[in-house]
């Protein structure tokens, strides 16, 4: 029996170990899993709280879209904005995007630097941390190019043969999907993307333009 | 305030009017050449073209010099049947056709800069020169083809039909004139020059002129007597031009009048060839005799230039009275394709040479 009553305390021994086993294993797979419930569950007031921004936002990031006035390519640059908002659902406000590309074809080289000026309107909603809206954007191009015959330096040609520089403004429009992140204090994580529209020698030209960058809601 | 308003209003108009182009649009030439023909070749029937022929460097073959005496009256006239002028233009590539009337210049326009392989010199000093041919298009093609030299083909049957490895065809048009022919005589060229100008090159040189300018121009010399130039090349100079001689203008100043030296003397500045660093591919004679029907044989020593004389004979041959251009086939007996004193000879007949075989064995 005493053997038999050692082999029963033993058999509860390891019982328990396996329990104990089982849920610190349990314990390491929610803590990898599931560490942001944790964190919120052990300590609400973490590092990245954020408040209720007031109405203004202002943003800026890396920008690439389509070239305004170019055939192909996609032109990287940066994009500043302003919004206010008016109520929870509209927000309004102006963006100015520069970006330059250069592209070559057999004959040419042109370089354009591209000036996008919108106003803009939004529908907006918060969700959480999150804020998501549709803006749409209308204003102008202004369009500088510098085209340069191609071999002409040096084939010799001079002027207007060689070079040429232009600029003008094409009207344009954008509808963006905007997607803000409240990441700490006043400071948002910004994504936007669409499509976009231009008129060149009235004709109508379509693209897409994106985003990225960072928002400050004070 | 204002004066931001008034300039920000001067821009918008600016803007308002400018016209963007980007990458499309028509091209404006990179250079425009005017040509004329001197006279009426009056051929009924004719359709006169002028093309612009790059030329290349170009070598000619060791008994083609002029430098070498030919050993003997029958070497004589096979280098006389079988060599080119070795002081003459020699096509590398046809850029540009455009159709002529006597009378009337003619307009060459160059969308392109010459492509590297008609460059001569690296990318620091490059030069190309090209002629201006004006020929009858009886081919009716709308372009010059460049032909070569009627070779005998390794099958031995010398019909240069293309069957061996260095083929051989026919100018399919007339070649009336060519605005720049030989050296040895006066020519108009058409010149474009990249970096400097590096005279050492004795690229169609014009000793004695003023360089041509950078990019495209056309340049004139008076030309030089063969005598002089060999003279000049066996003094390691360059044969000198009459500086009065020399014209350089740019390449749409006033049309290029092409004479009109005929079919006979022009038609050679169509003849493009295979080698051009004076290179000769030799044959290895086979056992059937080939066709040497109307063409000029010689046995000759191989050319050598410190004096002595090889041991080696090779039988030339020349093309054929028809042929539009001028070459020599050459036989050794023992050799190979690239060299006759190859130390592992490709082959050896010169024990049993063919019974056709109508010169010496050694």
């Amino acid at each position: 029996m005493l053997h038999a009553g050692g082999g029963c305390s033993a058999r509860a021994d390891v019982a328990m170990l396996r329990d104990v086993r089982s849920r610190a294993a349990l314990a390491v797979m929610v803590a990898i899993a599931c560490p942001a419930e944790l964190a919120r569950a052990d300590d609400y007031e973490h590092s990245f709280a954020t408040r209720p921004g007031g109405p203004y936002l202002v943003d800026g990031g890396f920008f690439v879209g389509m070239p305004a006035a170019l055939p192909a390519g996609m032109a990287p640059g940066a994009v500043v904005g302003v919004q206010r908002a008016c109520g929870c659902a509209f927000a309004y406000g102006v963006r100015l995007a520069v970006a330059a590309i250069t592209e070559s074809s057999e004959a040419y080289t042109a370089s354009d630097i591209d000036m996008r000026a919108r106003a803009t309107a939004a529908v907006r909603h918060a969700i959480g941390r999150g804020d998501l809206a549709l803006r749409l954007g209308v204003g102008t191009n202004v369009v500088y190019e510098d085209r340069t015959r191609n071999g002409g330096t040096r084939a010799g040609l001079t002027g207007s043969a060689l070079e040429t520089q232009a600029v003008a403004a094409l009207p344009a429009a954008d509808l963006e999907a905007v997607i803000g992140l409240h990441v700490a204090g006043p400071w948002l994580f910004v994504a936007t993307g669409g499509p976009t529209i231009d008129v060149l020698d009235g004709h109508a030209r379509g693209g897409w333009i994106a985003s990225i960058g960072v928002g400050w809601q004070p | 305030m204002a004066a931001v308003t008034a300039r920000t209003a001067i821009f918008v108009a600016l803007a308002s009017c400018g016209k963007l182009q980007g990458i499309g649009g028509e091209a404006p030439p990179l250079a425009t050449m005017q040509v004329e023909i001197a006279s009426d070749p009056g051929v009924a029937g004719e359709r006169l073209q002028v093309a612009l022929v790059w030329g290349m460097q170009w070598l000619p073959e060791a008994l083609c010099t002029g430098i070498l005496p030919p050993e003997s009256p029958a070497a004589a006239a096979a280098i006389a049947a079988g060599c080119r002028d070795p002081f003459g233009f020699v096509p590398l590539r046809v850029e540009a056709n455009v159709p002529i009337v006597p009378g009337v210049p003619a307009t060459i326009e160059l969308e392109d800069l010459p492509a590297s392989d008609v460059l001569v010199g690296d990318v620091t000093a490059r030069v190309a020169y090209g002629s201006f041919v004006v020929y009858d298009d009886r081919n009716d093609t709308g372009g010059l083809e460049l032909a070569r030299a009627n070779r005998i083909t390794d099958t031995g049957d010398g019909s240069g039909d293309g069957s061996g490895s260095d083929y051989g065809t026919q100018l399919g048009d007339v070649v009336y004139g060519a605005s720049f022919l030989t050296m040895t005589a006066p020519d108009q060229r058409l010149a474009y020059r990249e970096g400097a100008f590096v005279a050492a090159a004795a690229f169609y040189p014009r000793s004695g002129c003023s360089d041509p300018p950078p990019a495209f121009s056309i340049v004139g010399a008076g030309g030089f007597s063969a005598s002089a130039a060999i003279a000049a090349t066996l003094a390691g100079q360059l044969p000198p031009e009459d500086p009065a001689s020399c014209t350089e203008a740019t390449s749409d100043a006033s049309p290029v009048v092409v004479p009109v030296q005929g079919p006979t003397a022009a038609t050679e500045v169509a003849c493009t060839e295979n080698t051009a660093d004076s290179s000769v591919r030799y044959r290895e004679p086979t056992a059937d005799a080939p066709d040497l029907t109307d063409r000029t044989t010689a046995c000759v020593h191989l050319p050598t230039f410190d004096g002595t004389t090889s041991p080696v004979i090779e039988l030339i041959v020349s093309g054929r009275t028809e042929d539009s251009c001028l070459g020599l086939t050459h036989y050794v007996l023992t050799g190979c394709r690239e060299d006759p004193n190859c130390a592992a000879p490709d082959w050896d007949h010169s024990l049993a040479p063919p019974t056709w075989w109508p010169c010496p064995s050694s």
